[in-house]
């Protein structure tokens, strides 16, 4: 068994007092939950996309697609099936082919039906061959479906029935390519699998009819419909991606001629799920670190607090003769068991807390008629991990809290001396500052001529940190605090204008060390301010006034080291809190800015479904209409300086109608021009000539660390593989349409052909229509081609507002960890009282009035909040203001600093509004001490 | 001489706790003129701290009735017996009670402050106590920076520092040794000369014959009232 004294020490300092033992175990828990959560969350996204392999694919893994007019489609399929089926594929169990066309999906009643899903599909397939293809009749949805709908009718997804509100026996609405048809719904079935591919099922043959019967010209503009061999590797659902490489590599062989696209569906979709997933894991963990850092300082508090009301017995103990190791044993016995009691309720703590975020996050990306999209997903293993971290931090903070705690001078103890540490400068320390200077100047060379920002703007921290430390010693404790203090937060401040170039680029990791070691200095030189209050304080005593101020900050200011460490934990989440409000208000500032910048004089942007769109002409007619211009649109294959690997990008071709009323605003453009006019008439003129968005080829899984530039040479690849050579004539301020990049018209089919569609307008209205009301009404007129129309200050505000929500909800999350700062500060006043009985009943016989007392507890409470306050407040929008001005975080749209006023008024009032409330209970014990009776009671 | 500036009748107190009701003042009746010194002797648990926190308001009572300056003490909300207090007693205890976070100096001066008397003089006056209790040289030292003796002098300084009518002193030598017990003393004795009443507590026989007034207290009850027996 464990050294008997200790243990039994510690099973009766566990015992004596439960709720303080308990109030340890909470203090620990928030930290876990907060970790658990963010776990969770990863999880949840990862698994909720996933799940779409299970609900669009079943035994789908890739798919080799052909574009082709009605006329060609069914010989192409065939030629292309007949190809594969011809080959001997290795770890291929399944092939299946099929017709796809976009179509718009409505019900036919008049109604507003909102902005509509472009992405709609439908599909034609053989029943029969979809239970033979691949593993599991059940997996691709058709196990209970014999026979194709008969003609003039369709099987329907049961999601998007509900969505228009259909069930069988109704008729829906199919339009593309010009033209609509009426289908009778005979069926509903479960999207899963090949069955949810697509939105409907229609009699092979509907596609070809549709297309053919498009009005003259109108054919040519949409998006020609899809013949596709849907291919099965061997294995289960998700094992058999683990074939995908092999086999799309086989099928891109042997489809070669036949200008045919290969995508491996499922791979694809499974690494967008792990990297989903794997970002907000990150994501959720950085910002998360912030409240397990303020969690850590609460745990620390509160064992110090601990150790600190059993001093006087330990220092007895110690002096007959217990061992400090049983002593340090004991502690850390004591806090291995909370720690496992708090890791594993806060894992349960953190699964309710993931349950909201997700709920909310359904709400902020979901379909909002379709709350349902993202699951909750408890994986065992992450569950394990979140209990075994929650427990590491927790235990190895008490180890460490009480290795000190164990290290305590005996008559020190015995006589309740304050442990003033004076720390004796061991050889190791020495050699451990040492260490630090040399390892922070290795780093600062490293990061510089890396370079790396995080090394760059770490380095000057630990050399100050490991020199003060080194100074300690020799000069003023004070002076050296202050100054190294002072040093880190103008470094912080400076390294940016100091290094732009090495600093260009930081990711969000830079930013939560930034955040961290501000608060931690600013927290330093909080501490060390004592004298400058001492001397406040006399001033205001001097005049007869301020006794309770005087009670109130003696502690905290005698206190430092449970002060620095109160100060930082709340420091650390008002930080966190404002930096996040800081961005949503940028955000949410910035659209005009955005709209205005991306509208190119147009007043609204008008979208169709690709494979129906919208006529030019029969916008141009409309009464309110002063004109249009017509995108191309579609992607190509590209490579730049920086991109090397052939990625596919938007691309869009405007002509001269687009520059009718202005031109998009651009970041750079080439010298040449004088204006964003010329630039973009340039490009008319000229083929070999792009411009381009500021993310253009930035790969999604790495953070950016080029950005395009003027002059930049861009080689684009054609269906055919015909290289074509671009140069960059300017870069886009904002993108919120997502151009990707703009070339001339007649560049863009050329590059596109035959896969490009002409299904999305900018409009000018005529002076004085209401822009809103205009959009409403197209959208109703031309519903039939999914028309959606929107002013660019919605499609800004659209885009940002989801960012901004997003924003919200990491705030919501944040509030956790202010719960964890307000709670903190609570149970601190509370313990704060008990250990101060005596001398509050000293107090009271000496003749401090009741009220003094009260009045002193909660100012002493606001004092610390207040400092917290002021000093997270200020350190996160002086950190916002660096990552608005440099980073490239808002890299689509281009945004100014805005301070969030609403968010700092919420900080600073709701904290100190909830610290008087929290302490107000302590406060009034506090007042209502008897000093008959503390004064009676043993220290 | 005038009347008594504290005068005690039938005060009656009992303790309720979960263990039951103990009785620990059975009927005082005690008066208290200004400038005298009064020891109160008896063994330990007869009552003696209870006739003191009762006597000086620092304790509620159950019957009787304790005046000081005019005024029935128990019968003041607690806001005015807190300022009497503040403003007409000092407290000295066995153990120091200093408040740990504030230098001896400020430890001295708090009285004042308490007591509205804050003006530049202050902290001159705070200085002079220290003096004389012979801590001139502390006074920027911590309690915990501090012998026992020396803690007791600060308190016997904060005590007198706002010129108190009555000085209460529980048993304020119990935790030092003999010698630095008889400095002590020797302050009070200097304190009484200044003309202010000292109530003295103690199961010390030397001490408790040393003032000019010896009350003996058994079982809550005064069983003897009158000069120093030898
Ligand atoms: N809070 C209390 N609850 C119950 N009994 C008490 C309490 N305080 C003191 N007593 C009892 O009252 C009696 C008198 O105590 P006290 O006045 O402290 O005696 P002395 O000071 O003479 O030693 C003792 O029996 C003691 O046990
Ligand atoms: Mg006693």
């Amino acid at each position: 068994m464990i050294g008997s004294v200790a243990g039994r020490l510690a099973a009766r300092n566990i015992l004596r007092r439960p709720a303080e033992a308990l109030l340890v175990v909470i203090g620990a828990m928030l930290g876990t939950s907060i970790i658990a959560a963010a776990l969770v969350i990863g999880d949840s996204f990862d698994g909720s996309i996933r799940d779409g392999a299970r609900t669009q694919l079943g035994p789908i893994d890739e798919i080799v697609q052909v574009r082709a007019g009605p006329d060609d489609l069914d010989r192409r399929v065939a030629q292309l099936a007949d190809r594969l089926a011809h080959t001997s594929l290795r770890h291929v169990d399944g092939l299946l082919t099929a017709r796809m066309a976009g179509a718009v999906l409505s019900s036919g009643r008049t109604q507003d039906t909102g902005s509509p899903d472009p992405n709609t599909c439908v599909m034609e397939v053989s029943p029969a061959e979809v239970r033979h293809f691949g593993p599991d009749p059940e997996l691709g949805g058709f196990a209970r479906i014999r026979h194709e709908p008969a003609a003039g009718t369709t099987f329907m997804g049961r999601d998007v029935a509900s969505r228009l509100g259909l069930s069988t026996g109704d008729t829906v609405q199919v339009a593309a390519y010009g033209s609509a048809r009426s289908f009778r719904v005979t069926r509903l079935i479960e999207p899963v699998g090949v069955a949810g591919y697509c939105d409907a099922l229609v009699p092979a043959g509907s596609i070809a009819e549709l297309a053919r019967s498009a009005p003259e010209g109108r054919a040519e503009m949409a998006e020609l419909p899809l013949g596709a061999v849907f291919v099965s590797n061997n294995g289960g659902l998700e094992d058999s991606v683990d074939h995908s490489e092999q086999v799309t590599e086989q099928l891109r062989a042997v489809t070669a001629g036949f200008d045919a696209e290969v995508r491996p569906l499922k791979a694809d979709l499974l690494e967008n799920a792990e990297r989903t997933g794997g970002n907000l894991r990150t994501l959720f963990s950085a910002i998360g670190g912030f409240s397990v850092a303020a969690g850590v300082l609460l745990l620390i508090n509160l064992v110090v607090m601990l150790a600190e009301e059993r001093k006087v017995e330990l220092g007895v103990l110690r002096a007959i003769g217990l061992r400090r190791g049983a002593v340090w044993r004991s502690f850390c016995i004591e806090g291995f068991i909370y720690s496992a009691a708090s890791a594993v309720l806060g894992t349960a703590l953190g699964i309710g807390v993931a349950r909201l975020v997700i709920s909310g996050a359904g709400r902020v990306f979901g379909d909002p008629d379709d709350p349902s999209q993202l699951l909750v997903v408890l994986r065992p293993a992450a569950l394990a991990g979140s209990v075994a971290i929650g427990f590491g931090i927790s235990a190895l903070t008490v180890a460490a809290t009480s290795g000190r705690i164990a290290r305590l001078n005996i008559i020190a103890a015995i006589r309740d001396l304050p442990s003033h540490h004076v720390v004796r400068r061991t050889r190791w320390a020495t050699l451990i500052a040492c260490l630090g200077v040399a390892v922070g100047v290795a780093e600062f060379a490293i990061g510089f001529t890396r370079p790396s920002p995080e090394l760059l703007f770490s380095s000057p921290p630990l050399i100050a940190w490991s020199t003060a430390s080194l100074l300690a010693h020799r000069l003023p404790r004070r002076l050296v605090a202050t100054t190294g203090a002072a040093f880190v937060i103008a470094w912080c401040l400076a390294v940016f204008p100091l290094f732009p170039r090495e600093m260009e680029q930081p990711r969000i990791t830079v930013f939560v060390e930034m955040g961290l070691i501000m608060v931690a200095a600013a927290v330093v030189l909080a501490t060390n301010l004592d004298r400058l209050w001492a001397r406040l304080i006399r001033m205001l005593t001097a005049h007869g006034r301020g006794v309770a101020v005087h009670l109130a900050l003696a502690y905290p200011l005698a206190r430092r080291f449970r002060t620095g460490m109160l100060l930082a934990m709340f420091s650390l989440v008002i930080f966190t809190m404002t930096f996040l409000g800081t961005f949503s208000a940028i955000l949410g500032d910035s659209a005009p800015n955005g709209a205005r910048d991306s509208s190119a004089g147009f007043d609204l942007i008008v979208d169709s479904n690709p494979s129906n769109p919208l006529d030019p002409t029969d916008i141009s007619r409309d009464r309110d209409v002063a004109g249009v211009a017509v995108l191309v649109r579609g992607s190509a294959e590209f490579t730049n300086g920086y991109q090397p690997e052939p990625t596919t990008w938007p691309l869009t071709g405007f002509d001269e109608a687009f520059l009718g009323h202005g031109a998009p605003a651009l970041l750079a453009r080439d010298r040449r021009f004088r204006t964003d006019r010329d630039a973009f008439e340039h490009v008319l003129d000229d083929p070999g000539a792009i411009i381009v968005g500021t993310e253009f080829l930035q790969s999604s899984t790495a953070p950016a660390t080029e950005e395009p530039e003027v002059g930049d040479r861009v080689v684009a690849r054609n269906r055919s593989g015909e290289q074509v050579r671009l140069r960059v004539a300017g870069v886009l301020r904002s993108d919120y349409p997502i151009h990707g990049a703009l070339v001339s018209a007649e560049r863009a089919r050329s590059l596109l052909a035959p896969t490009y569609s002409e299904n999305r307008m900018f409009v000018r209205l005529q002076a004085g229509e209401s822009a809103d009301l205009v959009a409403r009404r197209l959208a109703r007129s031309f519903s039939n081609n999914g028309t959606s129309a929107r002013t660019f200050l919605e499609l800004a505000d659209d885009q940002l507002s989801r960012m901004a929500d997003f924003i919200r909800l990491m705030q919501a999350y944040l509030g956790f960890g202010l719960l964890i700062g307000l709670a903190g500060l609570g149970v601190v006043m509370v313990r704060a009282v008990r250990e101060r009985r005596r001398e509050i009943g000293m107090l009271r016989a000496m003749g401090t009035q009741a009220r003094l007392v009260r009045q002193g507890f909660l100012l002493e409470a606001v004092f610390v909040a207040a400092h917290a306050v002021t000093i997270g407040i200020t350190l996160a929008l002086l950190t916002a203001a660096q990552v608005v001005v440099r980073s490239g975080a808002f890299s689509n749209a281009t945004v100014e600093f805005v301070v969030p006023w609403a968010t700092v008024a919420t900080l600073v009032v709701v904290p100190l509004l909830v610290t008087m409330l929290t302490t107000l209970v302590p406060a009034r014990n506090a007042a209502a001490i008897r000093p008959a009776r503390a004064l009676r009671e043993l220290g | 001489m005038t009347g008594p500036i504290l005068s005690a009748r039938g005060v009656h107190k009992t303790y309720r706790s979960a263990g039951g009701e103990t009785p620990a003042l059975r009927g005082i009746d005690f008066d208290l003129g200004a400038g005298e010194f009064v020891t109160v002797m008896g063994p330990s648990g007869n009552g003696k701290t209870t006739l003191l926190n009762c006597l000086s308001g620092l304790d509620g009572i159950d019957a009787g009735t304790v005046v000081i300056d005019g005024h029935d003490i128990h019968n003041l909300p607690d806001r005015q017996r807190t300022d009497h207090r503040a403003k007409r007693m000092g407290f000295i205890f066995q153990a120091f009670n200093l408040i740990p976070v504030f230098s001896a100096l400020e430890n001295v001066e708090l009285p004042m402050l308490l007591a509205g008397m804050a003006d530049r003089s202050t902290r001159a006056r705070a200085q002079e106590l220290l003096d004389r209790v012979g801590l001139g040289h502390r006074e920027d030292h911590r309690p915990a920076e501090l012998s026992g003796g020396e803690q007791q002098r600060v308190a016997i300084a904060r005590a007198l520092v706002s010129h108190p009518a009555i000085i209460w002193a529980d048993e304020p030598t119990g935790n030092l040794d003999s010698h630095t017990a008889e400095d002590v003393l020797a302050l009070l004795h200097e304190v009484h000369a200044d003309g202010q009443a000292l109530v003295l507590v103690t199961h010390d026989h030397d001490i408790g014959t040393s003032g000019e007034r010896l009350v003996e207290v058994h079982d809550g009850q005064i069983t003897y009232d009158g000069p120093p027996r030898p």
